[in-house]
This record gives C-alpha cells, sequence and structure tokens, in this order.
C-alpha cells in the first residue's frame, strides 16, 4: 500500500506530470499544426521550357497553374519561363490565370532565354519578375493576317445572311481590331507594372525585344537573379522559412496517371495496369508505334510536353473528330482564329 | 483541485506553445496580396478616320489617249485593285490598257509588245514588276518619257518588286523601308497621314492624305509629299525628311510609293480621292510629242478627229483609197480632200513632180528634190525607185508627206507604211528614205 502510494506520490509529482503534459502538449501543437494547418510550406515550381502558347500548350500550363493554387501546402509559386508567345486568347487566359493565383499566393517568374510577346503578357499576372543578363523580354504587341485588300467574292453556290457572315469584319475592322488589341496589351503592361516601368507607352508599343539588363532597367522586370534568387524572393513574399520545394510539373503528372489509373482499374481487374496497359484498353487502336503514343512515352520525363502529347492523344482519339475536316460538306473552308501575340524572329 | 487543474492548463498551454513555435518557425508572416489591378479595357480604341462618298473631281478636259498599263513583267497587283485610277482616268476620255495581259512574255516579246504600245500611249503606269525592266525596255520608257509621254511608277513595301532598275533612269530610288507613325495614323501605325506638301498640280486641294504601308523615295527631283516629324523609316532610327511621293527628274514621272490608299474604302479616306483625280489630271494631260516611227499613232482615233488626205494628182485617187482604209484599220477617220485644212492634220500622197505645195514641210526637214534626192544624213541618191516620208509636226498639225518616184513606188511606201515595215527606212526620226 505505502509502495503504491509511494508510486503515486511519485506519478503525480510535478515533475513527471508537467514533463508529461509538456510533451503531450507539444505533441497535440505539432500534430496540429501538421494537420490542421498547411503544414510544412512549400514553394511550388513550375518549369515551362521553351513553350508557344497554343490552345493545349495553355491548358496544360494552366492545369499546372490551377494546381498551385489548389495546393494548401504550396505558399509560393516559381515559375521559370521561356516562350515566344503564341496565340492571343491562350496568353491571354494564362495572363488571368497567372493574375488569379497571384491575388492567393506570391508568383515570380524567372524569364530565361525568351519571353516575348504573349509569354511576356502571362508574366504580367506574376508579383515579382527576375532576368538573366542575356534573356530577351518584351515584345509587346500582336500579328495577325488580314483579307486581301480585294476580297473574293462567294461562288454563286455559296448562301450567307450578312454582309461580314463569312470574313467577320471588313479588312479596315480588322487592322483596327489588331490596334486595339496592341493597345490592351500595352495598357496591360502599363497598369500591372505601374510606377515600376520606366519606359513610355510609345516606346513600349514599338515592341520591342531588350536585353534583360535593359528589362531591369526600363522597368520591364524586376531585378537580375537565378532561379534560387526567385525561389527566395517567392518565400520571402509568402512570409516562409524553412520551406520546401513541390516540382509542380511532376506532382501534376503523377496526379494524372494515378487519374488515368483510377479509372482504368476496373478495367484492367485492378492488379494495376501501367500506363501503356491502361491506354491500351482505354484506347485499343492505338498501337505501340502510334506517333502521339511514342512521343507522350519519351517525352514523359517532361512534364508539358508529355502532357500536351497526352492532351493531344485523348483529344484526337476520345472526340472522334477529325478537326482537319470536321465538317466535310461544308462548302467552304474553315479558317482559324489568327490574332497572335507571338515574337516570330528570323522566321518572319 | 486547484492545483491539479493549474497543473491540467499546461497542456494546452504547451500545445498552443508547440503550434506557435512550430508556425512561427515556419511562416514569418502572411502574404498580402497585391491590390488587384484594373486595366482600363474600356478606354481602349483605335484612331480610325471616318469614310467619306468615293468622289472624283468634276472633269474639266475631255481629251482622247490612251493610258498604257504595264502588266507583262509579273505585276504584284491585279486590275481591279487600280480600278478607281483607271475608271477617273477613262472619265478624262482615255482608253486603258494593260499591257501584256498579265501574262508572262520573254524578253524580246516584252519588248516589242512595249515599244508598239508606247508609239501610241499618251502615259504609262508601272505598278510592282517582279520581273525588272531590262536596259532596252528601260531605254523605251526614257525615250518615251522624253518625248512628253507620262510616266506613274507605284511601289509598294508590302510586295515584291523589283522596279529600281526602271526608276534609276529617271533619278528615282524606292527604299526597302515602310513609313510609320506611332502616334497619329488611322487604324495601325503603318497608315500614316501626310498633310505637308509641295504646291504643284498633283497636290491641288489637298490638305492631308493617309497612305497604307508606305515606303519612302529618294529622288534627284522635287518631293511632292512629305512625312511628318513623327513619321519615321523603319530603315533608320533617325529623323529625316521622306518623301512618300515624290517627282523624278523629268517632270513627266510620278512615283508613289503605296498601292493602297486608292483600293476602296482607302481612297475615301482625308483627301485621298482628291489626290487620286489628280494623279487622273496628271495622266491624261500629255503633250506628247510624236516621231514618224509613231505613225500612225499621230493621228486622233475616233469619228470626228483624224486626218485629211491630200493628193498629188487626180490619178493617185486609189492610193488615197488604200491610205484612207489602212487608217481605219488603226480607227483614225479620214477623208480624201481637195485642199489643204491648215488646222487639221493631214497625209499627202503625189510623186516627186507633185511636191510644190509641200515644199515648205520638206525644205523644214531638210530634203531636197531635184535631180537627186538629198537629206540632211544620207548622200544625194538617184531618185529612181525611191520614195521618201516626212512628218512635220509643227503649228500643232501633224503633216506627213509621202512621195515617190512613181505611183507604182508609192503603193509599196504605203504598203510599208500601214504594216510598219517602214522603221528601216528612218533616216532621222522625222524622216525617212526608201527604194
Amino acid at each position: 500500500m505505502s509502495l503504491l502510494s509511494t508510486l503515486r506520490k511519485v506519478l503525480t509529482g510535478w515533475y513527471v506530470v508537467v514533463p508529461l503534459l509538456a510533451g503531450l502538449g507539444i505533441a497535440i501543437g505539432v500534430w496540429t499544426f501538421a494537420y490542421a494547418t498547411p503544414g510544412k510550406p512549400q514553394v511550388g515550381v513550375i518549369d515551362i521550357p521553351f513553350t508557344v502558347i497554343t490552345e493545349d500548350s495553355a491548358f496544360v500550363i494552366g492545369r499546372l497553374l490551377d494546381y498551385a493554387r489548389q495546393d494548401d501546402s504550396i505558399q509560393a509559386v516559381v515559375i521559370k519561363l521561356t516562350s515566344p508567345g503564341g496565340g492571343a486568347a491562350a496568353s491571354e487566359n494564362l495572363y488571368l490565370e497567372t493574375r488569379r493565383l497571384r491575388a492567393e499566393k506570391p508568383v515570380v517568374v524567372v524569364m530565361n532565354g525568351l519571353v516575348a510577346s504573349g509569354g511576356y503578357m502571362m508574366s504580367m499576372g506574376a508579383s515579382h519578375l527576375y532576368a538573366k543578363p542575356s534573356s530577351l523580354v518584351g515584345n509587346v504587341g500582336v500579328v495577325s493576317s488580314a483579307d486581301p485588300l480585294i476580297p473574293p467574292v462567294p461562288d454563286e453556290d455559296v448562301v450567307f445572311s450578312g454582309r461580314h457572315k463569312l470574313d467577320g469584319a471588313s479588312r479596315r475592322d480588322w487592322i483596327g481590331m489588331v490596334d486595339e488589341l496592341k493597345a490592351a496589351f500595352a495598357q496591360t503592361v502599363v497598369s500591372e507594372r505601374g510606377d515600376r516601368l520606366r519606359i513610355s507607352y510609345d516606346e513600349l508599343i514599338e515592341a520591342r525585344l531588350y536585353s534583360g539588363l535593359d528589362a531591369v532597367k526600363l522597368g520591364l522586370a524586376d531585378e537580375i537573379g537565378s532561379d534560387s534568387d526567385a525561389i527566395e524572393k517567392a518565400a520571402d513574399l509568402a512570409g516562409i522559412s524553412n520551406y520546401g520545394f513541390v516540382d509542380v510539373n511532376l506532382e501534376l503528372q503523377i496526379e494524372i496517371i494515378k487519374e488515368l489509373q483510377r479509372i482504368l482499374e476496373p478495367l484492367d481487374g485492378g492488379d494495376g495496369a501501367n500506363l501503356v496497359d491502361a491506354l491500351d484498353l482505354l484506347l485499343p487502336d492505338v498501337s505501340e508505334s502510334d506517333p502521339v503514343l511514342e512521343s507522350f512515352l519519351e517525352e514523359n520525363g517532361d512534364g508539358v510536353s508529355g502532357l500536351q502529347a497526352l492532351r493531344g492523344l485523348m483529344l484526337e482519339r476520345q472526340l472522334s473528330t477529325d478537326q482537319a475536316d470536321p465538317l466535310p460538306d461544308f462548302p467552304l473552308g474553315i479558317g482559324q482564329p489568327n490574332i497572335y501575340y507571338l515574337y516570330v524572329g528570323h522566321g518572319s | 483541485m486547484a492545483r491539479r487543474l493549474a497543473l491540467l492548463a499546461l497542456l494546452p498551454a504547451f500545445a498552443v506553445i508547440a503550434f506557435g513555435v512550430a508556425f512561427f518557425l515556419f511562416y514569418r508572416g502572411g502574404y498580402e496580396p497585391p491590390p488587384q489591378v484594373e486595366v482600363p479595357y474600356e478606354q481602349i480604341a483605335a484612331p480610325r478616320l471616318p469614310p467619306d462618298a468615293s468622289v472624283d473631281s468634276p472633269v474639266t478636259q475631255v481629251k482622247r489617249g490612251l493610258m498604257a498599263v504595264d502588266a507583262m513583267h509579273a505585276n504584284a497587283f491585279t486590275e481591279s485593285e487600280l480600278f478607281t485610277l483607271t475608271s477617273r482616268v477613262a472619265n478624262r476620255g482615255y482608253d486603258v490598257e494593260f499591257l501584256g495581259g498579265f501574262a508572262p512574255h520573254d524578253e524580246d516579246t516584252r519588248l516589242q509588245l512595249l515599244e508598239e504600245d508606247l508609239r501610241r500611249a499618251d502615259s504609262l503606269v508601272v505598278v510592282l514588276p517582279q520581273v525588272e525592266f531590262s536596259d532596252a525596255e528601260a531605254a523605251l520608257v526614257e525615250r518615251f518619257v522624253n518625248k512628253g509621254g507620262k510616266l506613274l511608277l507605284i511601289s509598294d513595301p508590302t510586295r515584291p518588286q523589283r522596279i529600281n532598275t526602271l526608276a534609276g533612269r529617271f533619278g528615282l530610288e524606292f527604299r526597302p523601308d515602310y513609313l510609320f507613325d506611332m502616334t497619329e495614323y488611322d487604324l495601325i501605325f503603318q497608315n500614316i497621314i501626310v498633310s505637308e506638301f509641295q504646291p504643284d498640280e498633283l497636290t491641288v486641294g489637298l490638305d492631308s492624305i493617309t497612305l497604307y504601308t508606305a515606303g519612302s523615295v529618294r529622288s534627284s527631283g522635287p518631293g511632292l509629299a512629305f512625312a511628318g516629324d513623327g513619321t519615321r523609316s523603319s530603315l533608320v532610327e533617325d529623323a529625316e525628311r521622306l518623301y512618300p511621293i515624290a517627282g523624278g527628274d523629268s517632270r513627266n514621272v510620278l512615283a508613289i510609293a503605296d498601292l493602297t490608299f486608292m483600293v476602296p474604302p482607302q481612297n475615301s479616306l482625308l483627301d485621298n480621292d482628291r489626290l487620286i483625280s489628280n494623279i487622273a489630271d496628271y495622266l491624261t494631260s500629255t503633250e506628247r510629242e510624236y516621231e514618224l516611227a509613231d505613225f500612225p499613232h499621230f493621228y486622233e482615233t475616233g469619228s470626228e478627229a483624224g486626218a485629211d488626205i491630200l493628193l498629188g494628182r487626180e490619178s493617185l485617187w486609189d492610193v488615197g483609197i488604200d491610205m484612207k482604209n489602212g487608217l481605219s484599220t488603226y480607227n483614225i477617220s479620214s477623208e480624201v480632200r481637195g485642199v489643204e485644212d491648215l488646222s487639221r492634220d493631214t497625209v499627202f500622197l503625189g510623186l516627186y513632180e507633185d511636191a510644190l505645195p509641200m515644199s515648205r514641210y520638206l525644205q523644214a526637214a531638210g530634203v531636197r528634190i531635184g535631180d537627186t534626192l538629198g537629206t540632211p544624213f544620207t548622200p544625194d541618191l538617184d531618185p529612181d525607185g525611191t520614195f521618201v516620208i516626212v512628218l512635220d509636226r509643227n503649228q500643232d498639225r501633224h503633216v506627213l508627206v509621202v512621195l515617190a518616184d512613181s505611183p507604182g513606188t508609192l503603193v509599196g511606201a504605203i504598203d510599208r507604211l500601214l504594216v510598219g515595215e517602214f522603221r528601216s527606212d528612218l533616216v532621222t526620226d522625222y524622216v525617212g528614205v526608201g527604194r
């Protein structure tokens, strides 16, 4: 009895209870931090190697931005970007998506190599811009094609309801539209860069490409810096330290593969189909020599192009629609929208 | 009991401390998103000139003539693009002919077609040739201009062209640039507005015009339209005096480094219509000088114009009728008359013995007819079996004198005239001698 009493006294003594409660409290505190909050903060890194912005590539980049936005552990985002721009609407979408991400988390863009036109427009959605001294930055403007001076009159077997039903606009309207889009692009840069901009609107719309050094001097970029500088800056803006990294490209790739496997598992008897088997099941008409599939498999290590290839494969096969000639009975050729924020360089 | 409760309070206290330590270990502060930037999209609009109705200036003078448009050097334009100009030239009484019909031709054929056409043309328009004019072709055009023919050269930096070999003959060079103005323009920066002009018949009534991706012209002649201070050339960074429209070193040559301004609807903006009318006036106000080689094109075509045919003797009536019929194939009306009308163009047909009434024309040309036949550039000839052709173009009329030693030789001479073979008989620009 006296032993029990002694033991009880010892166990309820402050020198036992206090450390015990302290340990338990610390455990609860750490557990709460780990599970009830985002836990250890991460800097999400999105790598966009040389990419012309198209509907497809913008879809993939949009998914990457979306992933970074939705993952609560990612407190700051760094985008390593190289792009000559591309389609106007696709570029605008990436600007708006980046801007949306910036409203929740700091976004720092590292302009590697060429960040021109639509690529530069996308970076306008970021919080901070780094350039390398030799980066090529700017080229704010629009490229389009227009009808001939005197458009051809359609054949008599084509009936249409309004003057511009076929062409959508006169040549003059179209040219005016191009100028408006240029002004909107330039105004976006002026508004986003604000006081940081040290180049006039008139100079900006000349659509020059500047070296990273000049871009910083002119306020088109904020600083010269490396990828590491960008990560530090992003963390600083987010107010985090001791952070980890998330390779957003890889995470998204894994997520998509998991999603595919989840969808395909029942079809495969639940034995964990690999991707080739899964695609084989999903798309029985695809052979392993299919160029798109090959491209996907070869490029699988490279997030954006691999995903692009996969998306192309899915679209092409799943929609079962030949977009090259979607309406075989239609009496006229179908043109694509043709406004671009694109640096064409010496390819012009 | 209170002590136990106090001890229990340590649990949440340590939890909070642990949470706080963990939190502050990783989070030094929160992210303050920047205020959302509002781009003022609603304020954005392209500068746009209002179009006007397309109107030609009042036509003050209708005169027959021919404007040839080069269409045999792979020219980078279509007939419809030139319609505003060609229709106004037609309104002023000129025929318009597209020379070569936009078909490819070898150099010899081009030269032949050009030579034939320039004999009868009053003005020549050359738009965006993609095949260079050869030296021989350019020389023909130069001779045409020297004889009073008007030449309009049009280039456009947005289209391929090889016009400078021809332009260079007249002190002109179309530069491989385009003009732009970043602040004052129509629709887009390459559509410049030009408001400064050299006083000239071509710039009468112009306050401002707009040119669509115009280039600049370097000229040893006068600049006619000057780009404004805000206009730059794509070739150079610095400001310089730029002329999108200029005259050549001859008053008869005009160079315009833009085609598009005359294509609807651009023609109806600002004073573009007036400029096109001025150009039409310019092209139809030619005072061409003709040479004998240009026969019969120095006679006006049409039912009221034409020439009188005078005969040296009545027995040459049939020869006169041959000439009348021959001229009619060129749409030149003529009548055989008994007396010379000094206000009308004339063809005189006769034998050497009939030359007296025409002696003043023969003397002016330096032609002597007697025992021998003499001209300024030939040794005296035995008149037997010869004919002589003289063109006199003084006093605002053209008098053609055809004389021969016999009716048979005269008929042969007229045949050679009408089929063009006489050109090998020319001894000067105005005298031909054949046998």
